[in-house]
């Protein structure tokens, strides 16, 4: 068990070597003190015994609104501290900055501690690097650590546990790296490429700080040799806020920059939500639960292996509660962090760009009316002439047995109509404008969502107008229609999102816009528009599970036609498909956004 | 500062053809620094690399290298190019530009009539569809939006050469009035007159690096490079 109290150390008081070298310093180090005292003689002490160092200065900042600041203060009577009103730990940074004098500024926490030889080989990594600007290594759990503390750090730096981000918290091989491999407990970063922390983020400051420079092509370098110690939470409940922090820090961050989100961040949350969706829907659909068996069978064959890697067989259950923990309170944090409204101008630049969507929707209908006399009225016009069109070919001439024909054709014909429409005029959406990509920098993805969007208008517009003729004729059942919203929401998503990427790959290759009337049609007959679900071969079967449209297709003639509610599997797997291909698609063309004003 | 470009580098790649995996660098290592109210201007022969500096400067195009520090708003008249939206009137088009540079509806509909009228344009014009425009009267609806938005950095490419030349003095006499309000205004032309009596400092470039940073006259004196 560690020794927490202060007593037991030498007091440490910072000299005027600490603080101020006769040469110039080679490393900055710059230290945020929470309440902790004890904890900061530690790092302090581990300072002060580097050995073989270039010449470094401390600079240590700590809040001054709460009596932390007067002890921090009076712990170092001689010491450079900077005492600045009540700020987040980047708020904190960002008021020292301007102080650092040495080529390199080092970020500890108060909670982490050194080896002797850490400044010496962050100096020699910095010199054989000089291509790179951001140097930095593991935190791992510091020698004498209980075994809780321990165990906490295995979950942490473990595959299941904290995914691509485990890098920060166990050694792995020496790489170049990005924001993924580091934290602000164990970071260097040259003084000629450090810009200011985004000081409203209660967390993930660093990771917002990388990724700009990362955009900026600065290059950064992770060395297990620059490994610091970190002090690990004492309890659960520590270990609890901690993640929640980490999690509300990320969500907020990704509300800044989507860019930085990758799927693996979404996992624990997705993994919060299918949990709770199973359990309610548990009882419906046994088959839900099986996912939840795989992911608690992954816990416990982590849990199991750390357990082998401590050789303590009594560490497993409590690896496992921890790999819970740290998953759940991620999941509701990331979920709190996305949910927190934005301050100041960002708040006003997501309703800046709501505000450009309707104005480019807008653009989108007055351009459909230009020089035209059924420009506006045909996005409606063409699904009722197709349904004359299928009705005639497949009922008169090929005598299909479906009972009331045109109602199950027009249910599917539909949805099908409007990504058919939306697919034409969005796979041109970004390289036709190039005039308007190179004015200005704003979230270009709005192009081809624009034109979805105004589609996806005349469409709600045709389903209201089939709704109220299903009505009239006494065949609509009203307690289902409610079930029409998930499906018209997945496909407005689906839509967009293959819209979206249709446009980026027609910026860099034309041959999409001459092949996507065949594949559309291909696409056509592969989904039971014209037909139903049960004539399909066994063999073409496996469409049904993988392609979003035959499940809204179904969903819609469900609901319009069957007048039933789809099953909640068919829910759920239509929310993963369509949401997770939209996230992908958002990352992909966030990445392509740089380059596109050049590209287009 | 409202821009400084730090060891910027800005590069094109060839999609297509047996030179697609060849960088061709528009700019190299271009170091600038724009404060509030300056009027700089940026020569040099053709492919030097003037409008990609202007576009960096306005942050369309990211650096491939380097860091480009941009604080507050920035707007550039690179293009009179109109696109898809050619069908649209003037004030249509007037709409989405202000729209894409970032100005509030509330903002758009107080400052629409100032607008208008900084066009110099009559209402029917502008009800007219902009394909009907010449390329003066697009450059006078892009330039009066940016008038009246008060960007912090405005860049103007080789545009003004679309200028009758009354309305090219008074467009000049506009910005170098944006330039006392606190906006800093960067020129780019191969019109060395217009350089000469517009700006306060000149950059020339060269195969897409900085080759002089000096006031009109000694930057004119070494242009074209030799």
């Amino acid at each position: 068990m560690t020794e927490r109290t202060g007593g037991e150390l030498p007091p440490v008081r910072l000299t005027a070597a600490d603080r101020r070298h006769s040469v110039p310093p080679v490393v900055s180090v710059v230290v945020v003190a929470g309440g902790r005292n004890d904890l900061l003689a530690r790092c302090v002490a581990s300072l002060r015994q580097q050995r073989e160092a270039p010449a470094w200065e401390l600079i240590l900042c700590a809040d001054s609104t709460v009596a932390r600041g007067q002890r921090v203060d009076g712990m170092f009577r001689t010491g450079d501290v900077t005492l600045v009103p009540g700020r987040t730990p980047a708020g904190l940074r960002n008021q020292v900055l301007h102080r650092a004098r040495g080529e390199l500024l080092l970020f500890l926490d108060d909670d982490a501690t050194l080896p002797p030889d850490y400044l010496a080989r962050l100096a020699e990594l910095a010199g054989s690097h000089p291509e790179a600007g951001v140097f930095g290594g593991p935190n791992v759990t510091p020698f004498g650590s209980s075994r809780f503390e321990v165990t906490q750090g295995a979950v942490l730096s473990s595959l299941v546990g904290a995914g691509p981000v485990r890098r920060r918290y166990g050694p792995h091989p020496a790489t170049e790296a990005d924001e993924r491999y580091f934290t602000l407990c164990n970071l260097a970063v040259r003084r000629e490429v450090m810009t200011r922390f985004d000081d409203d983020l209660v967390c993930a400051e660093e990771n917002e700080l990388l990724g700009r420079l990362r955009a900026s092509g600065v290059r950064m370098r992770y060395d297990p040799q620059l490994s610091s110690g970190h002090h690990r939470r004492p309890d659960r409940r520590g270990f609890a806020a901690q993640m929640w922090k980490y999690g509300r820090g990320r969500g907020q961050l990704a509300v800044r920059s989507p860019r930085t989100l990758r799927p693996a961040h979404l996992a624990p949350s997705l993994a919060v939500a299918y949990l709770a969706a199973a359990i309610v829907g548990g009882a419906f659909e046994p088959l839900l639960l099986l996912p939840v068996a795989g992911y608690l069978a992954a816990l416990l064959g982590q849990a199991a292996w750390i357990s082998r890697t401590l050789a303590r067989p009594g560490a497993a259950p409590e690896a496992f509660g921890l790999l819970l923990v740290l998953h759940v309170c991620y999941g509701c944090g990331l979920f709190a962090g996305l949910a927190e409204p934005r301050r100041g101008p960002a708040r006003g630049a997501g309703l800046a760009v709501f505000r450009l969507l309707w104005v480019l929707v807008v653009r989108q209908l007055r351009l459909r009316s230009k020089r035209a006399f059924i420009g506006i009225v045909w996005p409606v016009l063409a699904p009722l002439v197709l349904l004359a069109l299928y009705v005639f070919v497949f009922r008169t001439v090929f005598h299909i047995p479906i009972r009331n024909y045109p109602v199950f054709l027009f249910a599917g014909l539909l949805p099908w109509t409007f990504l058919a429409q939306s697919l034409g005029a969005a796979v041109i959406s970004l390289s036709t404008e190039p005039e308007l990509i190179r004015r200005a920098r704003f979230p270009y993805v709005l192009l081809p969502m624009a034109s979805v969007t105004a589609t996806f208008m005349y469409f709600v517009a045709t389903v209201t107008g089939f709704v109220v003729y299903l009505a009239a004729r006494g065949e609509l059942v009203w307690s289902v229609l409610p079930g029409l919203l998930l499906p018209l929401t997945a496909l407005y998503v689906f839509v967009g999102a293959l819209s979206t990427a249709l446009g980026l790959i027609d910026v860099y290759n034309r041959d999409l816009r001459q092949v996507l009337g065949n594949l559309l049609t291909i696409w056509f007959f592969l989904v039971p528009i014209v037909y139903t679900q049960r004539a399909l071969t066994s063999r073409l079967l496996v469409f049904r599970s993988v392609d979003p449209v035959n499940l809204i297709v179904g969903e819609f003639r469900d609901v319009l036609y069957y007048g039933q509610l789809s099953r909640p599997a068919h829910d759920i797997e239509l929310i993963g498909i369509c949401f997770g291909f939209a996230l992908i698609v958002l990352r992909v063309g966030a990445g392509l956004s740089d380059r596109l004003p050049k590209d287009v | 500062m409202s821009v400084r470009l730090e060891d910027v580098w800005v590069d094109y790649r060839p999609r297509r053809g047996r030179h697609r995996d060849a960088r061709r660098w528009a700019l190299r290592g271009v170091n600038l620094a724009l404060s509030p109210g300056c009027r700089v201007g940026v020569i040099g022969g053709n492919g030097a690399g003037k409008t990609t500096l202007l576009r960096t400067v306005t942050g369309v195009y990211r650096p491939t290298r380097g860091v480009a520090r941009i604080s507050g708003r920035a707007a550039g008249i690179c293009d009179l190019g109109l696109g898809v939206q050619r069908d649209l009137s003037g004030l249509e088009c007037l709409a989405v530009w202000a729209a894409v540079d970032g100005m509030s509806a509330a903002r758009w509909r107080r400052q629409r009539a100032e607008i208008v009228d900084a066009t110099c344009l009559t209402t029917d014009v502008l009800e007219q569809s902009v394909y009907t425009y010449s390329l003066g009267m697009t450059l006078r609806l892009q330039l009066a939006l940016a008038l009246v938005n008060r960007p912090a950095v405005l860049a103007v490419d080789e545009v003004l050469s679309a200028a009758d030349a009354g309305y090219r003095d008074q467009a000049l006499d506009q910005l170098t009035a944006l330039a006392v309000e606190g906006t800093a205004v960067v020129f780019a032309s191969h019109d060395l007159g217009l350089i000469a009596a517009n700006t306060d400092e000149v950059t020339v470039l060269r195969d897409g690096a900085v080759d002089f940073v000096g006031p009109p006259g000694d930057a004119l004196a070494r242009y074209p490079p030799p």
